[in-house]
């Protein structure tokens, strides 16, 4: 009696898990993934020249937050995160180039907007990068707030909010203020630099790109304060699905290694992990991960030995070049808007 | 080679024999009167078909995106600061009010840089012809170079190395250094104020009977020199009137003495302070120190607050710039156009002058400059149409100037289509204001004779008629019995 109730579950399970492992190892390629794997590369579009996020240096390696996530991608599917062509890409023509086909995925700190999500056909990662628009002052002039900025000038760049951004803040805090507005945002750099306006505002990463790049990045103080909201995250066409959730999980397993303490340093040592939610994460044993997306299934292991969790790359590409606070990058664990849906 | 040249030549005599049998059967083809009309129909169809396909795929396209042109859009608050317009708009006000904001910063930069660019051209035109060698060089050197280079370089070169080079805010230039007159830096100038204190009513009425008797003088003078031809210096003596009934005003409206205690309001408290300790603490307003002045104008200094400078009147380093750079690119040009009509004049009038023992000055202005105006007053007409247009670069230097600002007003509010109408609207009219006085000016200067009113349109001929009779009225100089 308790033997044959023993054979007929042990079926049952195997079934389950046969049915279980077929369905999720027969999820067919997407046609983006199928193009991956056959040219085994994946394209990329990427910033060229937005050090910090996108950047290609003099001897022709491209280095950056959003290039990173192409890494990441790479070694999700091809199981090699050199297994990268970089496409460079400017702001007008991104849209095209991921319509077209150009590029099998978009990294280049774009914002995330309703409208771009309908007309550019494209489905929005999870957000990497909570970017917005932020302020620099000299750090010779003390000025610590917009309170101090009282009086002062401001410049800045013709964008669609910038200046509608920046009036909002002064004016709700009762500041008088005077702005000038460039064409271009290196006109205003000019004029900031010669001591003509007390400020300049932009996106944070274009402030800290300009900072970066400076002779002396010392010299410039970036103040603590966001004016608007621009959520960057990568971009892949809407007619694959697949694609489309093997890059979610991607960036949501950096997110998930960061909050284990997962590193590329440590990973080996967490194989052999007792916690059954860090198993299922790596795909070890028996647990499935990858499989449900089509892909290897110990994926992220391979992922976090390459490019490293969240933080580190967080750390590599923004803190250690630009001193940049996580801020409300940081996890959700910490106060931050960092947050992944759980491995299971 | 060959073969495509027969086969052209062999569709041309195709379309020659087409065209002349259709005129055999309809003999009315050959008919050149038909032929006009025809091609002129033609024409107006072509011409009006092009504009209504440009129409359609506008408005398809705008209809694609969802968009209407309107004009309700001017209504909607604006929400953005204007550089160097704080103290009169703010970002509550409409579109509307800052597409004026706009507009009146181009005006400012036309009706300072017309009369200022004109004045140089001069100078510099009648440099080029100076006998002087070295005068006459560097002023060559100095228009070829800002003729042959584009306004847009000058502007830039002018804004971001010059004006930007220029001390920074709080080690800004102040002349004197004590109360200054003027403060420069790289954000631009302030100048000191003048205010009017309770006295410059009295020095007001003075003054004006002042500017009352003198004018009396001039009309007066100017009858005796018509009927007597005597040489009156009425200019110098009148202005010599006015200055001095206002200097014995501005001393007679000083003589009063002044208060010597003010009450102030100090941490809530009414008290009765001493101006001259209260002037010395810099304890009162600019009001407050007309109140009790001397004199009937007071001058506010600039006075540095925190990252700015309040009192006094500022103008902005990009208005400088963008101004100074109009004045001195178009006056390269007005100084060419000075010395061509300078030389137009034919050498023997300056002879003849000269022969009746006319001085240099009177040479200049009643035989040199009349006749030379008649040769420069239309292309002056075109560079300043010039110089008002070319004050739209000012986007590059990031002056608030009607293109500008309408520039924030379309990427705000999306509605470009009714945005540009309206930009291009103001420029037109702004141009044709221009032209219009020129034209006036012109038929003024131009010899007239029966030819030009009779052939002239109605409106032209009431123009010059009013000129001829009006304005024209020529000076015939009675023989004194």
């Amino acid at each position: 009696m308790s033997k044959k109730l023993f054979v007929f579950a042990a079926l049952l399970t195997l079934l389950a898990l046969a049915v279980g492992v077929t369905s999720a190892q027969d999820r067919p390629l997407g046609e983006i993934t199928q193009r991956i794997v056959e040219r085994g590369s994946l394209i990329c579009g990427v910033n060229d020249v937005l050090p910090g996020f996108g950047f290609k240096s003099e001897s022709g390696e491209f280095t950056g937050f959003d290039v990173d996530i192409c890494r990441a991608v790479a070694a999700a599917i091809l199981g090699d995160a050199n297994a990268v062509t970089f496409r460079p890409t400017t702001g007008a023509d991104r849209p095209t180039v991921l319509a077209s086909g150009e590029v099998d995925l978009l990294s280049r700190n774009t914002t995330f907007t309703l409208s771009r999500d309908v007309d550019w056909g494209a489905t929005f990662a999870p957000t990497i990068f909570f970017d917005g628009q932020g302020v620099m002052v000299r750090t010779e002039s003390g000025i610590a707030s917009l309170a101090d900025l009282a009086g002062g000038t401001i410049c800045t760049n013709a964008g669609t909010t910038t200046e509608l951004n920046i009036t909002d803040a002064m004016q709700s805090r009762g500041l008088e203020f005077t702005l000038q507005t460039f064409q271009e945002f290196n006109g205003a750099m000019a004029a900031f630099n010669e001591g003509a306006c007390d400020a300049v505002t932009t996106d944070i990463s274009g402030l800290l790109s300009t900072k970066g790049s400076s002779a002396d990045p010392g010299s410039y103080a970036i103040l603590d304060i966001v004016l608007s909201k621009e959520p960057l995250g990568p971009v892949s066409p809407q007619s694959d699905a697949q694609f489309a959730d093997i890059v979610r999980w991607t960036i949501f397993g950096l997110l998930q290694a960061d909050e284990f303490g997962i590193t590329s340093e440590n990973v080996d040592s967490f194989l052999t992990s007792e916690d059954p939610s860090i198993q299922r994460f790596l795909g070890v044993g028996e647990n499935l991960s990858g499989t449900y997306l089509g892909i290897s299934n110990d994926f992220m292991v391979t992922v976090i030995k390459s490019v490293g969790n969240y933080s580190e790359i967080y750390e590599r590409n923004l803190t250690a070049p630009f001193g940049l606070a996580r801020g409300v990058n940081a996890l959700w664990t910490d106060g931050g808007l960092m947050y992944n849906p759980p491995f299971r | 080679m060959q073969v495509r040249f027969s086969s052209i030549r062999l569709v041309v005599k195709g379309i020659i024999w087409l065209v002349n049998r259709l005129q055999d059967i309809f003999p009315f083809l050959r008919d050149e009167r038909f032929i006009k009309i025809f091609l002129q129909v033609a024409f107006v169809l072509v011409f009006f078909t092009g504009v209504a396909i440009l129409a359609q795929s506008v408005s398809s396209a705008l209809a694609a995106n969802n968009l209407s042109p309107n004009f309700q859009f001017l209504g909607l608050r604006a929400g953005f600061n204007i550089g160097g317009a704080e103290t009169y708009y703010s970002p509550d006000e409409s579109y509307w009010r800052a597409y004026t904001v706009g507009l009146e910063n181009t005006l400012r930069v036309i009706v300072v840089g017309l009369p200022a660019a004109t004045l140089l051209g001069i100078i510099v035109g009648i440099m080029l012809l100076a006998r002087n060698f070295l005068i006459r060089s560097i002023a060559q050197f100095v228009v070829e170079i800002l003729r042959n280079t584009p306004l847009l370089v000058q502007l830039f070169a002018f804004y971001y190395i010059v004006v930007l080079s220029l001390p920074a805010v709080k080690d800004s230039i102040e002349i004197p250094a004590v109360n200054p007159l003027v403060v420069l830096n790289n954000r631009g100038i302030v100048l000191a104020e003048m205010m009017a204190s309770p006295r410059f009513i009295l020095f007001a009425v003075i003054a004006t009977i002042g500017i009352a008797v003198a004018g009396a003088f001039w009309l007066e003078a100017g009858r005796i020199i018509e009927r007597t031809g005597r040489n009156i210096p009425r200019i110098r003596s009148a202005l010599g009137i006015i200055i001095g009934v206002g200097l014995l005003g501005y001393l007679v409206a000083s003589l009063p003495p002044a208060p010597t205690t003010i009450m102030l309001n100090q941490d809530g408290v009414q008290m009765e302070v001493a101006v001259s300790d209260s002037l010395e603490q810099s304890l009162l307003t600019p009001e407050q120190r007309a109140e009790v002045a001397r004199t009937p104008l007071i001058i506010i200094s600039p006075q540095k607050a925190g990252l700015r400078y309040v009192n006094g009147n500022p103008y902005t380093a990009t208005y400088l710039a963008l101004t100074i750079s109009l004045i001195v690119y178009t006056a390269a040009f007005i100084a060419e156009i000075v010395r061509a009509g300078i030389m137009a004049v034919d050498k023997g009038q300056i002879e003849a002058a000269r022969a009746l023992g006319l001085s240099f000055e009177r040479t200049l202005s009643l035989v040199i400059l009349p006749q030379a105006l008649r040769v420069i007053i239309p292309p002056l007409g075109n560079q300043y149409l010039n110089l008002a247009k070319n004050s739209s670069l000012a986007i590059a230097i990031s002056f608030a100037d009607l293109f500008q600002v309408s520039s924030t007003i379309i990427n705000q509010s999306g509605q470009s289509v009714s945005m540009f109408a309206i930009v291009m609207l103001t420029y037109l009219s702004i141009s044709l204001t221009i032209a219009f006085v020129m034209n006036i000016v012109n038929g003024r200067f131009q010899l007239i004779s029966r030819d030009t009113i009779t052939r002239a349109p109605w409106w032209k001929r009431l123009n010059d008629g009013l000129v001829h009779t009006v304005l024209r009225r020529p000076h015939v100089e009675k023989i004194p019995s």
